[in-house]
């Protein structure tokens, strides 16, 4: 039993690093890092509010589990053209993340035709997690060097991150944002009366596609800070947060995106200046500090009786 | 003969710790799966992590008493935070939100204060360590199985799945006819005994039940494999039979089943192949089992689109 004794350590914490990322002061990559993580991060409060419209908030949780056997798949196929490039490493693995995403959304959607929905989403959920964990066992086993850092698509860690794929998380955000704004208009309605939608002949289920199809771009691009694990705390956290502050719709948004921003940022920052914490986990603790305090702030105005969204 | 000698020694334990896992999950997962409840064991999974790494760092070893006072503690704290915001907010976002806090709380306390050598770590939370349970003594020499000192040094691991599943065998045993009853028919239940402490019991007795085999088999099998072990062996099962008792047994034997062949595939598979290694035990069993319900589905409805039950 000798290793199972508490051998308690005490963590590092280097503050001045903290306060220097938090203004951009720190390095031009790392500021860059964290700009991208935050617009990313916009893009997913802005989804994630339609999400929790539309009841799918559970579904954007077994999608990002899913997305574990892509980052295996894709470092495989990455290992068949070329053996450790960093920046190729990340496109593929990205590239792998969103066809998992989108095969395990095509099996949810199968799933839950034939057994309840929920039990169609834990089956997804574990089913391909475990995918991606015996895969990940096999590529450990690989003679290859390039696996090491693999494990952190799973928690997120932010400061290994580099410039090219700043390049992708900001490009891959930009068209999210752009399809997003050609589409806002419908999905507005999609949300609030699906039943009308129908009637003016909206294709609903196609426009829930294009939701998900867009929300599983931000997932894929987002693990890398975020981590698989945790990255449903975007799509879930500043959204709650802004329908506590704000009761009109584009109000809403603007405020999740905005929280979503500033919590990303902050939560990268902390955790450049901890450098045993994963980035992923920093990122919640900030997206939930603001909720509390948005609850504390709306409990005194007595907002919180009205049901929202 | 040699073949066999090495099955006793390495790979006996952690076989005989897949299948009374497998078995102490599916008896509650038979239950949250009629209930609608498979995503909980999900939530509860992540939920439970701060509560067992306070415990650690409190009492200083990982015993399991301390762990899962721990984990009811939080346990209870966020159900009564979910119930309090779930009312106002949308229910789901809320869980998604409270259990991300939870977990990116309990993996900030584990990466800053708990050591790496200890055997708790971010490593085995994810992945799981079935591999490492290690039986001393047994299947060297020619002392017989059953022999004193080679029962006394079973592993703590085994023994206390052991004992859970006593535990639960015991409880279904006993309140078998109220289970059943609250199951399928909350009002009548509480209507029929008059008095409603016995049947709120019960009911909130599952998250408890589900908590403590958690608690158990976390470390074994992974904190998110769980969820495949609670769901997969009861849906195999309702694709058979519709009747409690026969689902429940039968998703017993197809649970064992599932960790005999998923172990196999896992430790042998690839020595067929010709390759020296093995894939993740957990891993493999619950993408066994993923598979198999997808052939299920599959055999049962075809592709063709129906509408949802």
């Amino acid at each position: 039993m000798s290793p199972e004794h508490s051998r308690i350590g005490s963590p590092m914490v280097e503050s001045a690093q903290i306060w220097h990322a938090l203004w951009f002061g720190a390095s031009r990559n790392a500021a860059l890092v964290s700009l991208a993580v935050a617009f990313q991060a916009l893009a997913a409060a802005l989804l994630g509010c339609h999400l929790i419209a539309r009841r799918r908030a559970l579904l954007s949780d077994a999608l990002s589990h899913a997305s574990l056997p892509g980052v295996g798949l894709g470092f495989l196929v990455m290992l068949l053209f070329s053996d450790a490039v960093q920046a190729g490493r990340d496109i593929f693995i990205t590239m792998g993340a969103f066809g998992m995403m989108l095969i395990c959304l095509v099996f949810i959607n199968y799933a839950s035709r034939h057994i309840k929905h929920d039990a169609a989403l834990a089956l997804a959920l574990s089913g391909f997690y475990a995918l991606g964990i015996v895969l990940l066992s096999y590529i450990q086993t690989l003679p290859s060097g390039a696996q090491a850092g693999l494990d952190n698509f799973i928690l997120g860690q932010s400061a290994t991150i580099n410039l090219a794929e700043v390049h992708i998380i900001i490009g891959i955000t930009l068209l999210v944002l752009v399809i997003y704004t050609v589409q806002h208009r419908q999905w507005m309605l999609l949300c609030f009366d699906e039943t009308f939608a129908r009637i003016r002949g909206r294709k609903v289920a196609r426009q829930d596609f294009l939701i998900l199809l867009l929300s599983v771009m931000a997932i894929a691009i987002g693990i890398r800070a975020m981590g698989l694990i945790l990255i449903v705390a975007l799509f879930t956290i500043p959204p709650l947060t802004a329908a506590l502050l704000c009761r009109r719709w584009y109000a809403t948004l603007g405020m999740a995106g905005g929280l979503g921003a500033l919590a990303a940022h902050t939560g990268v920052s902390l955790s450049t200046g901890l450098p045993e914490a994963p980035s992923g986990a920093c990122v919640v603790l900030v997206c939930a500090l603001l909720y509390c305090l948005a609850l504390l702030w709306s409990l005194g105005r007595r907002r919180l009786r009205r049901p929202v969204s | 003969m040699m073949v066999w000698m090495d099955f006793w020694r390495i790979d006996f334990a952690p076989l005989l710790a897949a299948c009374l896992s497998a078995l102490c999950c599916c008896l509650p997962g038979n239950v949250l799966l009629v209930r609608g409840q498979s995503m909980t064991t999900d939530a509860i999974s992540h939920i439970v992590l701060p509560g067992m790494v306070a415990a650690f760092l409190v009492s200083g070893r990982l015993s399991f008493g301390f762990m899962l006072g721990g984990a009811l503690l939080v346990c209870l704290l966020a159900s009564l935070v979910i119930e309090w915001l779930g009312r106002r907010q949308n229910r789901d976002a809320v869980l998604g939100m409270v259990f991300c806090t939870f977990f990116a709380f309990g993996i900030l306390m584990l990466e800053l204060f708990v050591d790496r050598r200890v055997h708790f770590d971010v490593q085995h939370i994810l992945f799981g360590s079935l591999e490492s349970v290690y039986w001393p003594g047994l299947g060297e020499g020619a002392a017989p199985f059953f022999a004193g000192q080679i029962l006394g040094a079973a592993p703590p691991a085994l023994v206390n799945l052991l004992v859970l599943f006593g535990f639960l065998v015991a409880l279904f045993g006993i309140a078998y006819k109220e289970i059943l009853a609250l199951n399928f028919d909350f009002v009548h239940a509480r209507v029929h005994w008059a008095r409603p402490t016995g049947a709120t019991l019960i009911y909130y007795g599952l998250p408890v039940v589900t908590t403590m085999t958690i608690v158990v088999v976390f470390r074994l099998v992974g904190l998110i494999l769980i969820v495949g072990m609670f769901i997969i062996p009861p849906l195999m099962a309702s694709f058979f039979t519709k009747r409690m008792s026969r689902r429940i047994l039968l998703s017993m034997g197809l649970a064992v089943w599932l960790c005999c062949t998923g172990y196999g595939c896992a430790v042998y598979g690839p020595v067929l192949l010709g390759h020296t290694i093995s894939l993740n035990v957990g891993g493999s069993i619950v993408v066994l089992g993923t598979f198999v319900c997808l052939v299920l589905m599959l055999w049962k409805h075809g592709i063709g689109v129906k509408e949802a039950r």
